[in-house]
């Protein structure tokens, strides 16, 4: 709020200083119009357990945690929870050798944009600016904690970590009494710009924003240091600062242009952890200290030079850029979470000490590019292209003693391991126009990216080669249909993993592969249509279809498949009757294999294969219309259908139909991401005069949400990993339902002026 | 205009009015007239300002169904425009981007992901893209695909010899339901294995806090 009041006056200020500087630009004219209206909202958010009591042990008694429902999805980039005053403002001055902007909408909400802007043309040009965001990610979630929002979460009572079913009878393993609390974060943008050429070559810009965000996100974390205890989700606190201050000068003209840009961005986070009680880690008597780091402060500097030459032989042009950056921070391994167990009721006990007292992170970035163009022959187009880019990791390597004292469950650990990688990729794009109406073009790439870690073995391969090749064909012979079809292939061969990692039984190079480094053949087709087969009439549709099939590992993904349609069609006289309407479809399947057992051994009862079929699409229906009812009142509505479907599906080769790995005689499928929306928006404008205009809208959403994994997710139960009841979870419930219902109406006068 | 000869718009054709209405009136807030197929399709937004994406999913119509994906960037609602990642006037990048990759352009913004850390994440550190789709995802965090799956395409957790994790395969038998009598194992649920696993993109945290795993 401080922000938004200090702003504002330098806004309005703005419009005075500029106009008080064009006083002596002749034929200076303001323009604008201003909107003063109400809005209101009613939304429904759905129950978050309806019909789904929980657990708390295998054959123990249902708990019902309270039902809480969740408006955060309608809300979820939009600040729609208050209803009441709305407005708008957009001012333009405009003189015959300056000018100026101002506009500011959703004032004091948590979406406020303002936005000052001016200069004299030719001369200078300046911007000031706020952009407040929400993101609302998930409401009324369920926590046992006290101090959701700070940086320690408690307990007020005692708690029975056994997680037996007599554990209920204590008050914080009952949701029904645990604490409601909102994940959201709120992001406030504000800076601006000043540039200055004065009607030179030359220019200069300085650029300066800071972004902070405030708010709650969900984290989960396993109770002491394990996962095979369970997790807790934490309600955990944002606080965080970036501020950017960038400077760009150079000389431009119709030949060419250099520049030289150095940035400073520095990244503050004023929590640094969270402090939490562990009832996993209880003497009996205390609480345990819990600890999680959050995000660490940084600083990148960086300083770029980009350049470009215009008028070479062969109509060529060259541009290239060359960029080094550095990111630091800088910390003291002395506190809690960086040398000690994170998880004890006397953390002391259970120090792993640093190989040094303080970390200093240090990852440098080199990038040069260089581009091409040519026309070296009648109707013949070429780019020649190259990059290169290395990230190198030189951090201060921090390795780990044993743990001492009393638990000491922790071995030493060897120094963190920096990933540095380099990539460089070169090409070459051909184009000939064949005629004024077709058009072949064509282009190969190699691109390879080699990675390489510290002392550990490297879990990818060392290297990996992309070699592209595409062509395509454009046509726009016809009068009513252009056409463009492209046919692109990869193929990526990846390999030299380091010796170590070629034998461990962890990471086998010759069974499984990351996904991102798998060796693949893809091909991608693209259709692009564009029809005008009557007066009015606009058709448009294009097609993707895309096949990866990775080869050469028996284990991992195996196949991915993508088919996506999108047609369009718009028909209508403007002063009359418009009607739009688009279909978009996209299917995606993916393969992949796994194993279950002991790695290598015999297909037996425990020892066998998984194959896993994911599936999803994405269906989405538009229409929208305007009607120009009369001379003064117009019309238009939108209305979009979209629905996602997702399932997951297996196969195996276990010799056995029971036992602990099944459930009713199989792998059971479960579905995913089930949605659909429907989204109405209404909108009629009645124009009173030349300077008054009344709006008037209604909006109706209503979105559906089913995934299975989210099934359950809400409460404190048994924590099944695996057929282990023995743990405990504790689920907020946050992104368990989002679906909702809402009304959205709002009525508007404007007021234009000239 | 600096890298327009390099850029994809140059070489398919595309010319200043495909875009730009050279002789329209901008938009409330703009000080630009943008090209737009009309009329829009749009859910209610709280801003009344030009909104980018309208022109581009003209050609890029993948696009359009993308953004309006459950999870999204804030594209359709105006607080991100398609200009604030990709320079569509020219880039020596790939796909135009503003940036020499897609990192430095994403932790531009997401400033808290960026680390140094202790312990790195490989694939964090080399493409935010291995799991992450920029557009729009049917899964939450514009995740490329839900986990567990998503961390099983390079983690094999059900083998015994990577430890810890055995015999935690996961399917729909870790529903979890009111009538059965087994209890759901949270390696399924939600977020699957960043439910514990959840500093994903790098910590500072002791190993004996398993930093290295990314659980603190």
């Amino acid at each position: 709020m401080k922000t938004k009041l200090k702003l504002i006056p330098i806004l309005v200020a703005n419009l005075f200083a500029v106009t008080a500087a064009s006083a002596a630009d002749g034929g200076f004219v303001w323009s604008g119009e201003v909107g003063v209206g109400l809005r209101g909202t009613n939304v429904d958010g759905d129950a978050r357990n309806v019909g789904a009591g929980l657990r708390a042990v295998p054959s123990g008694p249902i708990v019902n945690p309270p039902t809480t429902t969740d408006e955060a999805k309608f809300n979820e980039f939009r600040d729609l929870e208050r209803s009441g005053l709305i407005g708008t403002i957009d001012i333009k001055g405009r003189g015959d050798n300056s000018y100026v902007d101002f506009f500011g909408e959703n004032i004091a909400r948590d979406d406020q944009y303002l936005n000052a802007q001016g200069g004299q043309y030719g001369v200078f040009k300046y911007r000031l600016y706020n952009d407040k965001m929400t993101h609302n990610l998930s409401w009324n979630a369920l926590t046992p904690f006290a101090g959701a929002g700070s940086s320690n979460l408690t307990y007020a009572g005692t708690w029975d970590a056994t997680g037996s079913a007599a554990a209920l009878i204590d008050s914080h393993n009952n949701p029904a009494t645990w604490n409601l609390f909102d994940t959201s974060l709120k992001r406030n943008n504000y800076g601006g710009y000043f540039e200055l050429s004065n009607n030179s070559p030359w220019y200069i810009r300085f650029d300066a924003n800071e972004v902070t965000t405030k708010g709650i996100r969900p984290m989960g974390s396993p109770f002491t240091n394990s996962s095979g205890n369970g997790p807790i989700d934490l309600p955990t606190p944002v606080d965080y600062k970036t501020r950017n201050l960038s400077f760009e000068g150079g000389y431009a003209s119709k030949r060419g242009l250099i520049n030289v840009s150095v940035l400073r961005s520095s990244f503050n986070n004023s929590i640094d952890h969270l402090s939490w009680m562990d009832p996993k880690w209880s003497t009996g008597t205390s609480y345990g200290t819990a600890v999680n780091l959050l995000p660490p402060i940084s600083v990148q500097e960086k300083v770029g030079v980009n350049g470009t030459l215009r008028q070479l032989p062969l109509s060529s042009t060259l541009s290239g850029r060359v960029s080094y950056s550095q990111l630091t921070n800088s910390i003291g391994l002395s506190g809690l979470g960086y040398v000690t167990n994170l998880n004890d009721a006397t953390p002391s006990s259970s120090t792993t000490s640093p190989s040094s007292s303080q970390f200093d992170g240090k990852i440098v970035t080199s990038n040069a590019s260089l581009s091409l163009t040519s026309n070296p022959a009648k109707n013949l187009d070429t780019r020649l292209y190259w990059n290169w880019y290395d990230r190198r990791n030189d951090s201060t390597p921090i390795s780990y003693a044993a743990g001492t004292g009393s638990p000491t469950v922790i071995a030493a650990l060897p120094a963190g391991q920096p990933f540095n990688y380099r990539k460089g990729n070169a090409g070459l794009d051909l184009g000939y126009r064949i005629d004024a109406a077709h058009k072949l073009g064509g282009g190969i790439e190699r691109k390879e990216v080699i990675r390489t870690v510290g002392t550990a073995p490297l879990q990818e391969p060392v290297s990996t080669n992309d070699n592209t090749y595409y062509l395509e064909y454009k046509n726009t012979a016809l009068d009513i249909l252009n056409g463009r079809l492209k046919y692109e292939r990869i193929n990526r061969a990846s390999g030299d993993y380091g010796a170590s990692a070629a034998t461990s039984t962890v990471i086998n190079p010759g069974f499984s592969t990351a996904m991102d480094t798998a060796n693949f053949h893809q091909d991608r087709f693209k259709l692009m249509l564009d029809s005008n087969p009557a007066p009015l009439l606009d058709l448009g549709f294009q097609a993707i279809y895309k096949t990866t099939d990775y080869h050469g590992r028996p284990y991992g993904i195996q196949r991915d498949k993508r088919q996506e349609y999108d047609l369009s069609v718009s028909y209508g006289d403007p002063s009359k009757f418009r009607v739009t309407a688009f279909v978009d479809w996209e299917i995606v399947n993916a393969e992949d294999n796994w194993y279950v057992g002991t790695f290598g051994a015999a297909t037996s009862a425990t020892d066998f294969d998984v194959r896993t079929s994911q599936h999803s699409t994405n269906k989405l229906f538009g229409l929208g219309a305007d009607w120009p009812v009369a001379s003064r009142f117009t019309l238009n509505g939108s209305y979009i259908y979209s629905k996602t479907d997702g399932a997951v599906d297996f196969t195996h080769t276990s010799t056995a139909t029971t036992g602990a790995l099944f459930y009713q005689g199989g792998l059971i499928p479960f579905n995913t991401d089930n949605t659909t929306k429907h989204a109405v928006n209404l909108k009629g404008k009645y124009t009173v005069d030349k300077n008054w205009a009344v709006t008037g809208g209604y909006a109706f959403e209503r979105y559906n949400y089913r995934d299975d994994q989210m099934n359950g997710f809400n409460g404190y139960y048994a924590y099944y990993a695996p057929a282990s009841a023995t743990n405990s979870a504790i689920l907020s419930g946050a992104f368990q339902n989002p679906s909702y219902k809402a009304h959205i109406f709002y009525l508007m006068a404007n007021y234009k002026f000239q | 205009m600096a890298f327009w000869d390099s850029g994809k718009h140059k070489k398919n054709d595309v010319s200043c009015n495909n875009c730009h209405s050279l002789h329209g009136t901008p938009g409330l807030g703009s000080t630009i007239a943008l090209k737009t197929s009309a009329p829009p399709i749009s859910p209610y937004v709280t801003t009344v300002r030009q909104l980018e994406h309208e022109t581009c999913n003209t050609c890029h119509k993948d696009k359009r169904a993308q953004i309006m994906k459950p999870s999204h960037h804030p594209i359709i609602e105006g607080k991100v425009k398609c200009s604030d990642c990709h320079n569509p006037h020219g880039a020596l990048s790939q796909s135009m981007i503003k940036t020499e990759v897609p990192n430095d352009l994403c932790l531009s913004c997401h400033t808290d992901k960026r680390g140094p850390w202790i312990h790195e994440h490989p694939p964090v550190a080399e493409s935010c893209l291995t799991c992450h789709t920029p557009h729009g995802s049917n899964h939450n965090r514009l995740l490329v695909m839900k986990p567990p799956q998503l961390c099983q395409e390079c983690h094999r957790v059900s083998a015994a010899s990577t430890g810890g994790h055995t015999a935690t395969f996961v399917d729909g038998r870790s529903i979890r339901d009111a009538t059965s009598a087994s209890s759901v194992t949270t390696r399924f649920q939600a977020s699957g294995c960043v439910n514990c696993h959840r500093q994903i993109h790098g910590s500072n945290a002791a190993s004996s806090g398993w930093g290295n795993a990314f659980v603190r």
